[in-house]
């Protein structure tokens, strides 16, 4: 009767370490969770975030500074220029819709390839 | 003590079963084999660069500042009469809907017959940090349906939106409520959407305002920076990180786990910068005050009331949704006043429930079937 009992396959080693670190991470993700929502970490992390934004911002004024000595374009430059630039590619738009409402003009698309819009639910086909 | 034990000290015959050596045989030549293939893949890896994303063919038909509306060319020669229009978040980019042929959502649409547009927020300019949630809600969206109205020729049309996209979508629907105008809102569905900010866990509690002053950081950065973002994204899982790696090379073998992983981690580390002005409202308004579950939410001075919200409408959440916890979500349904309305839980986390193996086989069809009936 023994011999009919089907071979027990071996336990996986490699399946059980997978398992392993998949369990890891949920632990170690909980774990961490749960330090970060203390208010000591949200206090750290605001110093954190406050000395990391106060850094950028000396560096980005030192080199405003630089550059506007060097007779440089600095970044505030560009950004105002591609502002305005911005503001033209509007306006041509709105010009450009103005006019082809005026002529009656719909939104150009070849009419030919608009596949028909008549298509049905699965449940009614 | 067990019964083999026992049976085995008295020298007594036992009835247990032999172990299958040929299975072991096979699992020590499989995991030999995929050692092998790991080294050779692994030089690919280093060596080849990143996939090709968002790739399905499509048309820019309208663009503005930094926005782009982009319409996809159809794939059969019928579609559903109600387009689709694809709001996504401000703070990712697109292509999470639109991977790699086989896994793009925006692909299994068109092939199932929709008439795809989506909204591409663009990355925000310096000049960009005043945008406010009035600019995309009763300005951008409504101009980009007035498009897909105008180019369709369909009067209405349906409004998918992914997490603050969803958000977007929800207040852009709650604010034109008229179904009587050109553009109407036809269906609503949203993913993952967020609304009662008290359920927003590690985020609520780093933003506290008695710690994060974020006049300071817009005053100081404008834009707020896609760095910043992506830490605190990666650090709501920190072990993910290092599981991920090892997974990846675990799975180094195997080609279509690692392209999908790299497609993915791509997209992850591919964020985009938060309009200043828009963070800031967002931050005190939603985050810290939570005014828009307390029905007290007003944008461009009109109070936004989400029972508004009369048209068909879906909120499809994922049940391991660490970035917007159902408890973040999950009021969405109540405060919509829609008849026709349903919220569905599926498997998966936050990206895995629109992109993946798992979105081909849980979301997209669920999709697809609720679209079909109500586009016609």
């Amino acid at each position: 009767m023994a011999d009919s009992k089907p071979p027990v396959p071996p336990p996986d080693p490699f399946a059980m370490w997978r398992e392993w670190v998949t369990k890891s991470e949920h632990q170690m993700n909980a774990m961490l969770n749960e330090m970060m929502g203390t208010e000591e970490f949200a206090r750290a992390s605001g110093n954190w975030v406050e000395a990391m934004t106060m850094f950028q911002q000396t560096m980005s004024e030192g080199a405003q500074r630089y550059f506007e000595m060097a007779g440089v374009p600095t970044r505030t430059d560009v950004a105002e220029l591609s502002e305005r630039l911005t503001a033209v590619e509007e306006r041509l738009q709105r010009i450009e819709a103005l006019l082809a409402a005026a002529v009656g003009r719909r939104e150009q698309q070849n009419e030919a390839v608009r596949p028909a819009r008549t298509r049905r639910p699965p449940s009614e086909r | 003590m067990s019964t083999s034990a026992a049976g085995a000290r008295t020298g007594q015959s036992v009835n247990r079963p032999a172990l299958d050596m040929a299975g072991v045989e096979r699992s020590v030549r499989r995991e030999m084999e995929r050692a092998f293939r790991r080294s050779v893949k692994g030089l690919e890896y280093i060596r080849t660069g990143d996939p090709g994303v968002g790739l399905t063919p499509k048309d820019t038909v309208h663009s503005r500042g930094t926005l782009r509306l982009y319409h996809y060319r159809p794939r059969v020669d019928e579609v559903y009469r109600t387009p689709i229009l694809l709001v996504m978040s401000l703070i990712s980019k697109p292509y999470i809907l639109d991977l790699a042929p086989g896994q793009s959502l925006i692909e299994f649409l068109l092939d199932r017959g929709f008439d795809v547009y989506m909204i591409d927020w663009g990355t925000p300019r310096p000049e960009d940090k005043r945008l406010r949630l009035e600019d995309y809600v009763l300005d951008f969206i409504p101009e980009c349906v007035e498009v897909v109205h105008a180019r369709s020729g369909e009067p209405d049309v349906s409004i998918v939106g992914y997490c603050m996209g969803g958000l977007l979508a929800a207040l852009y629907a709650a604010l034109h409520p008229d179904v009587s105008s050109a553009g109407r809102l036809r269906n609503l569905a949203c993913f993952t959407t967020p609304v009662n900010y008290d359920g927003m866990g590690l985020f609520r509690t780093w933003t506290d305002p008695a710690h994060f002053d974020v006049d300071r950081i817009v005053d100081r950065l404008g834009n707020v920076p896609p760095q910043m973002l992506y830490a605190s994204f990666n650090a709501l899982r920190p072990a993910s990180q290092v599981a991920g790696r090892v997974r990846l090379w675990d799975n180094m073998w195997n080609d279509e786990f690692v392209t999908s992983y790299r497609r993915l981690q791509r997209w992850a580390a591919d964020q985009i910068p938060f309009p200043g002005e828009c963070f800031r409202q967002t931050t005190k308004e939603l985050q810290q005050q939570n005014l828009l579950m307390k029905g007290e939410f007003q944008l461009g001075g009109r109070l936004v009331d989400l029972s508004n919200i009369r048209v068909p409408f879906i909120h499809v959440v994922a049940e391991h949704d660490h970035i917007v916890p159902y408890e973040a979500a999950r009021d969405l349904i109540g405060m919509v006043g829609s008849e026709d309305k349903q919220e569905i839980m599926l498997k998966g986390g936050h990206v895995s429930l629109v992109a993946g193996r798992n979105a081909v086989r849980r979301l997209w069809p669920r999709l697809e079937e609720w679209l079909a009936e109500r586009s016609v």
